[in-house]
């Protein structure tokens, strides 16, 4: 009789824990590794929206921002994530197109993001532009250009187009300076090139770690140094031809069942706590004005923005990299 | 009553004996079937020059990492059947061990001690990421496997031959010539072939050492799956790899390569040992052997550090992977055997039609059967528990080749000799295999568990490209510390990988010392 009275206690409070687990909704975000890794946002973000949103704010971390993408195509329309977060300008069109994800209805007439801000899919939660970094104590005269810096012997890192939204940033960015030329330009950097990797957190890590001389990142990359290590000897090299912009975006699913916390969600990811972290952990500009940055965003390079429309990147992304495959193939 | 319970269990042999085969031909022809329909559709993002030139270069690191393992292997062989030391049984031991050994602790060995903070780097500028991290990640895994078949063959030498070759004085050429080299002939070809397919079908040492320019038909799968959902992209490399790989896989069937342990001779006369050539030769071979094994494995070990301990033991996604893999070797293991017994009830009634199928998984790349499973499945049931029935039912089906040949043949000849006696007692199947087969033949049995278990708890190419949810196993948590570099912690969760797996062995090697 005691077994069976202790039994049915259990269950009991087996039955009020799971209970009262399911009273707090879970808000599943799909984005990239490095956003939900320790010195990411995600786990500031994390924090700071569920100390209001009465709900369990879940980060599902997928490889790099393109990878969002892949998940969504894979998933289609049952897809399980409630919000997407980390795909990029160059992706939106292709994304929009599988017609999966809803209208947001955020009022973005405030963001301060290059250009301007219009779509009603997206919402953009940071911008910056991609850059190669150096070493300045090993590099004391970085190339000034990219065809410098292709035409070189220096070992570079970059990410893989098909995976990652900085490695798709370079190959957009070489169309946009080399057109036609892209494909005999990419076969000259592969000479140099030490490997390409699937993310850009991989890349870093191992240029970080002495490995190559130059990796592809983003010109607010060694403002992370300065402010989180204290070291000021990695530098974004400036280029002559321009650099390529990139504005990190997210989205609601036309699949979640709590519409409204996933736009209380976006509504957060552009609030001015949300964006006084992003800055600092993403390192990336922040989509408001009124944030205080570090003193060190102030010596950021100035940089001459390059883009290409979204229906050209639409059009030719697959053929693109077909042409980047065959160019660096051996 | 009797009459009901044999009545029974022949109704339960029968459904495991048809069952069995029909759920792996199943399986195969529907992987086959979904991936051709996809085959077939029109699509022009498969670029025909990058198709070719992945193709060219899958045969050729295939080629290229089977010749030198061939080569390496049999000079391994010739210094091991020649000389005796008091490591020899270790060294013996670890060529068996070395072939169901977990490809992330050899790709860790490869890339601490290659890399750029390794000791080759501080000696010569060399780039571990390409064609040749791809090579000496082969040669590691795979040499050892070839030295152990050759050390097999050479061990079977007739004293009388050697001994006349001893009063002929034959140096070590003439050895080789009129000794070994008859002895070996039948076997380069073969073992060339079997280590050809495994580096064709090799998926982790490419994907790291890999990258765009340097890719084979297998990581153009995944890429096609898992980063851009091509499915037919995926299909047409899959049907690629599988018939190339088809073709090898037939030319070698009327060789049984898949010895995975075996016993030799420990003390052979030799000839040719006391020439200064085989001592040269037999001294080079030493160096190669401390210089490409030993010090890889010691410079891990230099490359820890206590704070990288730490951090790996104290996070809790490290046990969830260990706990993760455990689980998931053990069920798939536990189905091996049952495959094993499902497929071996028919040939105790003389019927041998399912050893080709126990095969099957060595004709079929697992990744192409994956790829047909995971495309099919992915229409109706996308979820992470499905996925990880099959991540386990594909281990199975990998291990299942080896396990079989394990276990097959002294099940059949301890069925053989007891047959008659079974037969007078009129017992039925279910006795025979419970009072008779199982307990004398429970040693095999327990070595092909091992091996399934071993196999599965290595296992990273089935998980990685069917699993995208956060859920870990430690060969894809290596994996990822790999990918964002973090070397250290990746050696250690790698150290732990190798631990379980020589504990495992170690178990088994005592249990089977206990039985004796």
């Amino acid at each position: 009789m005691k077994k069976l009275m202790l039994s049915i206690a259990v269950i009991a409070l087996s039955v009020i824990t799971v209970a009262n687990a399911e009273t707090k909704p879970t808000l599943k975000v799909y984005t990239y590794d490095s956003f939900v890794s320790e010195w990411g946002p995600g786990p500031q973000i994390k924090t700071a929206f569920e100390e209001n949103c009465a709900c369990i704010l879940e980060f599902v971390g997928l490889a790099d921002g393109v990878s969002i993408l892949t998940r969504l195509k894979i998933e289609g329309k049952d897809s399980r994530a409630d919000v997407v977060l980390g795909l990029d300008n160059n992706l939106m069109l292709e994304t929009k197109d599988l017609n999966v994800l809803a209208q947001h209805n955020v009022d973005t007439s405030m963001l301060t993001v290059p250009g301007g801000w219009t779509d009603t899919t997206f919402v953009p939660f940071d911008w910056g532009y991609f850059a190669f970094i150096y070493d300045s104590e090993k590099m004391a005269t970085p190339p000034k250009s990219l065809n410098e810096l292709i035409e070189s012997d220096l070992s570079v890192l970059y990410q893989d187009p098909r995976t990652s939204t900085p490695g798709l940033g370079l190959m957009l960015w070489m169309q946009a300076v080399y057109g036609d030329k892209t494909a005999a330009k990419y076969k000259t950097l592969a000479t140099h090139t030490l490997t390409v990797t699937p993310d850009w957190w991989g890349a870093y890590e191992m240029f970080t770690s002495g490995e190559a001389d130059m990796v592809l990142s983003y010109s607010t990359s060694p403002a992370y140094h300065v402010v989180a290590e204290g070291v000021t000897k990695y530098k974004a090299a400036a280029f002559t031809e321009g650099h390529y912009q990139q504005i990190e975006v997210a989205a609601i699913t036309k699949n979640t069942k709590q519409p409204e916390l996933a736009k209380s969600f976006l509504e957060f990811l552009i609030s001015k706590k949300a964006q006084t972290i992003i800055p600092v952990t993403n390192w990336m500009m922040p989509v408001r004005s009124d944030v205080t940055l570090p003193e060190i965003f102030s010596e950021v390079i100035e940089v001459e923005p390059l883009l290409i429309d979204d229906e050209t990147v639409k059009a030719n992304r697959q053929t693109w990299i077909n042409s980047w495959l065959e160019a660096t193939a051996k | 009553m009797n009459e009901i319970k044999k009545y029974l269990a022949y109704c339960i042999s029968f459904s495991i004996s048809v069952l069995t085969p029909v759920l792996i031909v199943g399986l195969i022809l529907t992987s086959i079937w979904v991936l051709l329909l996809y085959w077939s559709q029109d699509s022009q993002s498969v670029s025909q020059a990058y198709l070719f030139k992945i193709i060219r270069f899958s045969i050729y690191q295939a080629a290229l990492s089977s010749l030198l393992s061939v080569i390496v292997g049999f000079f391994l062989a010739r210094f091991l059947v020649r000389r005796n030391f008091f490591a020899k049984p270790f060294v013996i031991a670890c060529l068996n061990a070395s072939f169901t050994m977990p490809v992330m602790v050899v790709i860790i060995m490869v890339v601490l001690f290659y890399g750029h903070s390794g000791l080759i780097q501080s000696l010569i500028e060399f780039n571990v990421y390409g064609f040749s991290g791809i090579l000496i990640a082969h040669v590691f895994l795979n040499a050892p496997y070839c030295a152990r078949l050759y050390l097999n063959v050479l061990s079977s030498q007739k004293t009388a031959l050697m001994q006349q070759a001893a009063l002929l004085q034959f140096n070590d050429y003439f050895c080789f010539k009129y000794l070994d080299w008859p002895l070996l002939k039948p076997i380069i070809l073969p073992s060339f072939g079997f280590i050809f397919l495994i580096c064709f079908n090799s998926f982790a040492i490419v994907k790291i050492f890999g990258s765009n320019s340097i890719t084979t038909l297998e990581v153009a799968i995944y890429h096609a799956i898992k980063h851009q959902f091509d499915i037919h992209q995926a299909s047409i490399y899959a049907m690629y790899q599988f018939s190339i790989g088809f073709i090898v896989a037939i030319s070698l069937l009327r060789f049984n390569a898949i010895k995975l342990y075996s016993f030799s001779k420990s003390k052979v006369f030799r000839a040719d040992k006391n020439y200064l050539s085989a001592k040269i030769i037999d001294t080079l071979v030493v160096l190669v052997l401390i210089c490409f094994w030993c010090l890889p494995f010691i410079w891990v070990f230099k490359k820890l550090s206590v704070a990288s301990i730490l951090k790996v033991f104290n996070h809790s996604t490290f046990y969830q992977a260990l706990f993760n893999s455990i689980w998931m070797a053990t069920l798939s293991s536990i189905l091996v055997l049952f495959f094993c017994l499902g497929l071996l009830l028919r040939p105790l009634q003389n019927k041998k039609g399912n050893d080709i199928i126990a095969m099957s998984l060595f004709f079929f790349p697992a990744i192409v059967v994956a790829s047909g499973l995971y495309i099919g499945l992915k229409a109706y049931w996308f979820d992470t528990p499905i996925m990880l029935c099959l991540v386990i039912l594909m281990n199975a089906l990998i291990a299942l080749p080896y396990a079989y040949n394990v276990i097959r043949q002294p099940v059949k000849q301890n069925y053989d000799r007891y047959k008659p006696l079974m037969q007078s007692l009129d017992m039925s199947l279910y006795y025979q295999i419970k009072m008779v087969l199982l307990p004398i033949s429970i040693k095999p049995v327990v070595l092909a568990w091992c091996f399934s278990w071993v196999i599965a708890f290595g296992d990273f190419s089935m998980i990685a490209l069917m699993i995208t949810d956060n859920f870990k196993t430690l060969p894809l948590l290596v994996y990822d510390r790999l990918g964002t570099h973090q070397l250290q912690e990746a050696a250690v969760t790698a150290l732990v990988l190798l631990s379980i797996t020589i504990v495992v062995y170690y178990i088994q090697e005592k249990w089977n010392h206990a039985k004796d």
